[in-house]
């Protein structure tokens, strides 16, 4: 098989060096050239020649070049595959330290090439793929690798991808309007069809061929031509036809004289006639044998041997049957080719048997199982590369599917994740809100026992200045009480006594009295000044207008006292607190103010007590005075327990106080 | 004619004294002296005193209260408030109570016999300081009341901006005092000045040239 593709790529090459002068096709004909004038040496021989010449090159690239040619040559023309991949190594070595990239690329298309006789297909595919990535844009290059994928496809027993790259060939040379490359690649296609049983297709193909190879007038091709349609013909069992098409390749072979053709035909012809006119049969066997035997066509010579060994087999014609098939197993034998063998056998084995040489005939029948075997190993090798393939294309649509399944369920993942995202952020938003909520909410909270905190030391802090003040007025009071009910009752009681011995000694007691009397008035001033009796009996009102009087009386001062409004009833202890308030602030006017007049205002309206005390003195600095003076510290305490309001003014037109009591707090305490 | 003389005071030297002071006068004879209240109450009717010298200072009731209680039980006595308050407020309150004389611890024999014989005769007696006291007073009073209207400052401030229209916010806001404190000193002007409301106010106040 390895060998006709071959053949099919030199003539594809052969032709394609007619038609494109390129720097390549160029480098093939020299090579070409070079490889006819070797034709015929001996490996050994060769060899030795290129050592020569490499070693006279002057540079790298040149012998890479060399070296590639060589390579080539001993591919084909010394079949030596070993000597050829170690020219190949070397071209490729040479390639490479010489930077020469073209050189490099077209090593891995012959490395394809040798890969795919050795049956590394994935190998050489990877190759030939290095070397089409390569000549993308060199069309022609690339069409010469594709082939040789083309072909390695076909082997592998992937049909399907084999057409594909022929197709894609095809349209290469479309764009080129290449048509005799297009008939080429028309005549493989149609040689793919003919090998899945697509005759139909296959002659199709193999017509559109025929048509530009008429046009062209290539009568060679031509009559190959009709030679394939009508082996396709015979193949469906169409006589008629199939002889109708080898007659045209036949007379077509005459007229130019080609013998193969010519050969080709008749052999063809013979077995359209084999079943019909056996006499004709025999006639272009005949022709057939004698051509080939001229020109050693020996591949199509073995068959030819082969089906004249069928002939005189079936025409009972024992001796000429086995002299046929003993020529045609030589031929086969140095051809190294398995495929005519199994008909060589089949029909020697029947021949013995018929004979009753049965030795013999087990002997064949043997050989014949054991080539039938192994051909049909080789078949199943397809069928298996094919199955292999088929499942390879399952296994990726799975793949495809599977990872289309995996994408989507990516997404879905993602889309998931989003949501969760979503949901996350949302979850981070309500936490901050809640915790900023319960900070705001525990803010409040903590306000609100800092103020009961504050209120409850506040509280304390009333309840022990009210106790303060209650002792200190208690012992006010109590003072005050002894002062005047037991000093003064005392003293009384002495002048009275003293009055009842005024007679008798006038003036002495006279002056005692005198005396009494002062410290009666002291006692008496210093008791009402501690507690003021109206006060302590009657109201603050009262005891207000008394101490203002009082003091209007004995002060240079003018000092006013005015009500206005209800005459409210407050509890004692305010009342109390409220006029130590005014006694302060009063005198502190008197002490400080350098006042003429003083005013002490109460007004009530509303369960509001009003208290302003003014005087048109000189003032007072707020900052330097306020908490300064021990007075002035008691009636702020003052105000604090009566929960009052303070309202001071004080420039040098005078100072005024306004103090506002709810007297419903003080129903409170 | 003996004047038949009594005495209420907590404090013994008290009575002990006007004791010894009034022994030495024939025509007064002491015919009691009570600890407190109660005492005069249960013993004045027997021992049927034509004066009483009565203390305000009692530990159980005031001198004035009792005061109003004896003289209801008999008319005819005549009470005399020896005490050592010299405020008017309890002047007025025992001389309302029917009290017919005021005097001070600190009296001598003789106004204390002047005081005896001005209340039998059927006059009332007040101890000259007293007497200054009550007129003062008055006259002071009067003086307040009269045309001299006293405004205090804030007063003046808020009269001032109740003159320029401004509301009870603005003025709270203008003066740094609460809303509550304006409508007392409004009040306060109103009374002070007779007016009905914040027009009359400014009405009385151009009158009487306080704007």
């Amino acid at each position: 098989m390895d060998r006709l593709y071959l053949e099919v790529l030199f003539f594809y090459i052969t032709q394609f060096m007619k038609q494109t002068i390129s720097k390549i096709t160029i480098n093939l004909l020299i090579f070409l050239f070079t490889s006819l004038s070797f034709f015929g040496q001996t490996s050994q021989e060769y060899q030795d020649s290129i050592k020569t010449e490499i070693r006279n090159l002057p540079s790298d690239s040149l012998r890479a070049k060399k070296y590639y040619a060589a390579s080539l040559f001993a591919l084909q023309r010394l079949n030596d595959l070993e000597l050829s991949r170690l020219y190949l190594d070397s071209s490729m070595h040479y390639s490479q330290i010489s930077g020469f990239t073209d050189s490099e690329a077209k090593c891995h298309f012959l490395y394809g090439l040798l890969e795919r006789i050795d049956g590394n297909y994935d190998v050489a595919l990877a190759h030939l793929d290095t070397n089409i990535t390569y000549f993308e844009n060199d069309s022609t290059n690339k069409a010469y690798a594709m082939f040789q994928v083309g072909v390695i496809y076909k082997l592998k027993g992937d049909y399907q991808n084999s057409l594909e790259t022929y197709y894609e060939i095809l349209r290469i040379f479309e764009s080129k309007k290449d048509s005799f490359a297009m008939a080429s690649t028309l005549n493989s296609i149609g040689n793919i069809y003919g090998d899945i049983d697509k005759y139909d297709e296959a002659i199709e193909n193999y017509s559109r061929a025929k048509e530009i190879f008429i046009i062209k007038d290539k009568k060679r091709d031509v009559s190959n031509s009709y030679q394939n349609i009508g082996d396709m013909y015979l193949r469906k069992t169409d006589t008629l036809n199939a002889r109708d098409n080898m007659e045209r390749s036949l007379a077509i072979a005459q007229s130019i004289n080609e013998d193969y053709a010519m050969a080709n035909a008749s052999n063809g012809l013979a077995r359209t006639y084999l079943n019909s006119e056996p006499d004709k049969a025999l006639e272009y066997y005949k022709e057939a044998e004698s051509i080939l035997e001229r020109i050693e066509y020996n591949s199509l010579l073995v068959k030819v041997y082969r089906d004249l060994g069928h002939y005189f087999r079936d025409a009972n014609d024992n001796t000429k049957a086995i002299l046929y098939y003993n020529k045609a197993l030589v031929l086969a034998e140095e051809l190294d080719e398995l495929p005519p063998k199994e008909g060589i056998f089949e029909g020697l084995s029947s021949i013995y048997e018929s004979e009753n040489q049965y030795k013999k005939a087990f002997n064949y029948q043997s050989k014949y199982i054991l080539v039938k075997d192994s051909l049909l190993n080789k078949e199943n090798l397809k069928s298996i590369n094919l199955l292999q393939t088929q499942y390879e294309t399952e296994r990726k649509d799975k793949e495809i599917i599977q990872q289309q399944l995996q994408i989507e369920q990516t997404e879905s993942e993602l889309q998931e994740k989003k949501t969760q995202n979503n949901y996350i952020i949302g979850l981070a938003v309500f936490l901050f809100v809640a915790s900023l909520l319960a900070w705001f909410v525990f803010q409040q909270r903590q306000k609100r026992k800092d103020q009961e905190i504050i209120t409850l030391k506040r509280e304390h802090q009333i309840k022990t200045l009210e106790s303060l003040m209650e002792g200190e007025e208690k012992e006010r009071l109590r003072i005050a009480k002894e002062l005047h009910d037991g000093v003064n009752g005392d003293l009384s009681a002495i002048k009275y006594k003293l009055s009842s011995l005024l007679e008798l000694n006038n003036t002495v007691i006279q002056e005692a009295i005198t005396m009494i009397d002062n410290s009666y008035d002291q006692v008496r001033a210093i008791s009402h000044n501690l507690v003021p009796p109206s006060l302590i009996n009657f109201s603050l009102l009262e005891a207000t207008q008394e101490y203002c009087n009082n003091l209007d009386a004995i002060h240079p001062i003018q000092i006013f006292y005015q009500q206005i409004g209800e005459v409210v009833s407050i509890p004692k202890k305010a009342e109390v607190s409220i006029f130590r308030i005014i006694q302060e602030l009063v005198n502190n006017s008197i002490k400080h103010a350098d006042a003429s007049e003083i005013t002490v205002q109460i007004s009530c309206r509303d369960n509001m007590l009003q208290l302003t005390i003014e005087d048109n003195g000189k003032g007072f600095d707020k900052g330097k005075v306020m908490g300064a003076g021990i007075g002035l510290s008691n009636v702020e305490s003052r105000v604090d327990y009566l929960e009052a309001t303070m309202d001071l003014i004080s420039n040098d037109q005078g100072t005024s106080w306004t103090i506002e009591i709810d007297t419903n707090k003080l129903d409170d305490n | 004619m003996i004047t038949r003389v009594a005495i209420t005071d907590d404090h013994v030297m008290v009575l002990k004294g006007i004791g010894t002071m009034l022994s030495g006068t024939p025509e007064i004879e002491v015919v009691g002296t009570y600890k407190d209240a109660k005492e005069t109450i249960d013993k004045i009717s027997k021992d049927k005193p034509d004066i009483l010298l009565l203390d305000i200072n009692l530990p159980d009731i005031n001198g004035i209260d009792l005061c109003k209680q004896l003289l209801k039980k008999d008319p005819d006595l005549k009470i005399i408030a020896l005490t050592s308050f010299e405020e008017t407020s309890f002047v007025k309150r025992i001389l309302n109570n029917g009290a017919h004389g005021y005097l001070l611890k600190n009296t001598d024999k003789l106004e204390l016999l002047d005081a005896f014989k001005t209340v039998l005769s059927g006059e009332q007696y007040l101890q000259k300081n007293i007497q200054k006291n009550l007129l003062s007073q008055a006259v002071g009073n009067k003086k307040s009341n009269s045309l001299i209207v006293n405004i205090t400052r804030r007063e003046k401030e808020v009269l001032q901006a109740i003159s320029e229209e401004l509301t009870t916010q603005e003025i709270s806001e203008k003066l740094f005092i609460s809303p509550k404190t304006v409508e007392t000193h409004r009040m306060n002007l109103m009374s002070k000045l007779g007016a009905k409301n914040s027009v009359g106010i400014i009405k009385i106040a151009i009158e009487k040239q306080l704007l």
